[in-house]
């Protein structure tokens, strides 16, 4: 295994995890921020 | 300060004489550590000399295995029969609570060293009675911070469903460095290194068990009330 | 309930989220970017050393994020908002992240440079202990439904449990140095280019550090506003427009 195979798959490693949080978080704002919207929304 | 001594007396001695629980579990546990003691042995064995290299951190894994069992049962009075509402009725510090059930558990974690250690001595061919009076201050030691996060821990644990698991969950990871300090005292004391790096992870055991002692002092009051 | 208008403005995330989410992204990619193509081999760690620049941010902001975790933590003792819970909440579950990331690229470090991909490194084994300590505490707030009782009980966990940071790390490596052993040392290139990219680096993964908790505690309060909508329907009984 060279030393390249390393370093891409640290970077890889990182930048997945970190990037599928982000997007997971991202989707569960807006799935919060819809569910709420129209809890209230209708509500008089 | 007497009312308070007094109040803590008084919660020992309710831990301590649940009678028929108490005595029967003390049996258990004593019989579990063996058990543990002798499974090291043939997991780790049968050559002598590895079994002493290890001893001493197999002596204070059985003690961690065998006395984690007691915690939980120390808060299982209350659980049971709403105790806890009444005890937390009456005038009084919850610190009070907290030493109480602390020496309570103290107690029983230290009676059962005082059978195992001795059959650890015997299984693993260790030079107990040279050195019992080093031995015995860091085993004092060592359990002293034991069981203030035992105790500490248990309050919180002994009330979910997956007190099995969450307990040990907690209270493994953060008695890590007293596991270290401890082995490493047992074992530097169990060759004759008394002075030096012995003496420094005896240090490490009083600043750990300061530490939490105040620490858990301070934080059982948000942790018992309901 | 007539307030659509006072919810709606609570359903909007504070104002610094949104433009700090942007920075960190600007950052990190020119912080990275820079970091991997300028700095140069390093005679010892050869290219491996480009590694350090996602290893060690990483560790530094979960060690910031554990100290965060302690603030919200006494701050709800002292407070009793539960705004500092889902704070506290927040930071442990990024910081926890981070933390397995440290790890793992400690040992992905580790494979090619020592041949074996754990070594009971001193800092390395340190962390995955602090890792254990704040799994717990997350297993714990799974376990505990009632919200206030899980808020006390999570922040007396977080706060004793960073009590300990220091005694772990100072014991362990105590422990270690009994032995030889090789440990993961970054610190002998001070001042140089290497250096600069690690900090630049470690920079731009604190903001990274504070969109991400930003917007899980967000998140979080959302979902409570949500939930107590709920629960409040289910009290009065009344019919949901949705």
């Amino acid at each position: 295994m060279s030393e390249w195979f390393y370093i891409w798959l640290a970077f890889g490693l990182t930048w997945s995890v970190v990037g599928g949080y982000s997007v997971w978080l991202i989707g569960r704002r807006k799935a919060a921020t819809a569910a709420l919207r129209g809890s209230n929304g209708g509500a008089r | 300060m007497n009312a308070e001594a007094r109040r803590i007396g008084a919660i020992v001695w309710k831990d301590l004489t649940a009678e028929r629980r108490t005595k029967a579990n003390f049996n258990a546990v004593v019989f579990l550590a063996g058990l543990i003691l002798l499974l090291f042995g043939f997991a780790i064995g049968p050559d002598g000399q590895t079994m002493e290299l290890i001893a001493g951190g197999v002596l204070w894994l059985t003690v961690l295995f065998s006395g984690v069992l007691s915690f939980n049962r120390s808060y299982e009075q209350e659980l049971e029969n709403g105790a806890l509402e009444m005890l937390l009725l009456y005038p009084g510090d919850r610190r009070s609570i907290f030493v109480g059930k602390l020496l309570a558990n103290l107690l029983f974690v230290l009676l059962v060293e005082v059978v195992m250690v001795p059959l650890a001595a015997l299984l693993y061919d260790l030079p107990l009675w040279r050195f019992i009076a080093p031995l015995s201050l860091v085993l004092l030691l060592g359990t002293i911070g034991f069981v203030t996060l035992g105790t500490f821990y248990a309050a919180m644990a002994s009330r979910l469903r997956a007190r099995e698991v969450m307990l040990p969950l907690l209270l493994f990871p953060m008695l890590v460095p007293l596991l270290v300090g401890a082995v490493q005292a047992t074992g530097g004391i169990l060759n004759g290194d008394l002075l030096g790096s012995t003496a420094a992870w005896i240090r490490l055991l009083v600043v750990f068990d300061l530490i939490f002692f105040v620490a858990a002092l301070f934080a059982f009051e948000y942790v018992i009330e309901d | 309930m007539s307030n659509g208008g006072l919810l709606a403005e609570a359903h909007r995330q504070p104002h610094w989220l949104a433009p700090t989410g942007w920075l960190a992204l600007v950052a990190v990619v020119a912080a990275q970017v820079t970091g991997f193509l300028i700095s140069r081999p390093d005679r010892v760690m050869g290219n491996l050393q480009k590694i350090m620049y996602v290893h060690v941010p990483s560790a530094w902001v979960a060690m910031l994020g554990f100290f965060l975790v302690f603030v919200a933590s006494m701050l709800y003792l002292w407070r009793r908002d539960l705004k500092y819970d889902r704070l506290a909440a927040s930071a442990t579950e990024v910081s926890v992240l981070f933390t397995g990331l440290t790890l793992a690229l400690g040992s992905i470090w580790g494979r090619p440079t020592w041949g074996i991909w754990w070594t009971w490194d001193p800092r390395l084994t340190s962390t995955a202990i602090m890792l254990l300590i704040y799994v717990g505490y997350l297993a714990l707030r799974s376990f505990t439904e009632d919200e206030e009782r899980r808020a006390r009980w999570s922040a007396a966990v977080g706060v004793l449990g960073f009590l300990n940071v220091p005694i772990v790390y100072f014991s362990v490596k105590w422990w270690r140095t009994l032995h030889q052993v090789q440990t993961v040392d970054v610190t002998g290139t001070i001042g140089s280019s290497y250096a600069i990219s690690l900090i630049i680096n470690s920079l731009a993964f604190m903001v990274l550090f504070a969109w991400l908790v930003g917007l899980r505690t967000h998140v979080a309060g959302l979902e409570r506003q949500r939930e107590a909508w709920l629960e409040e329907q289910a009290l009065t009984g009344s019919e949901a427009n949705v």
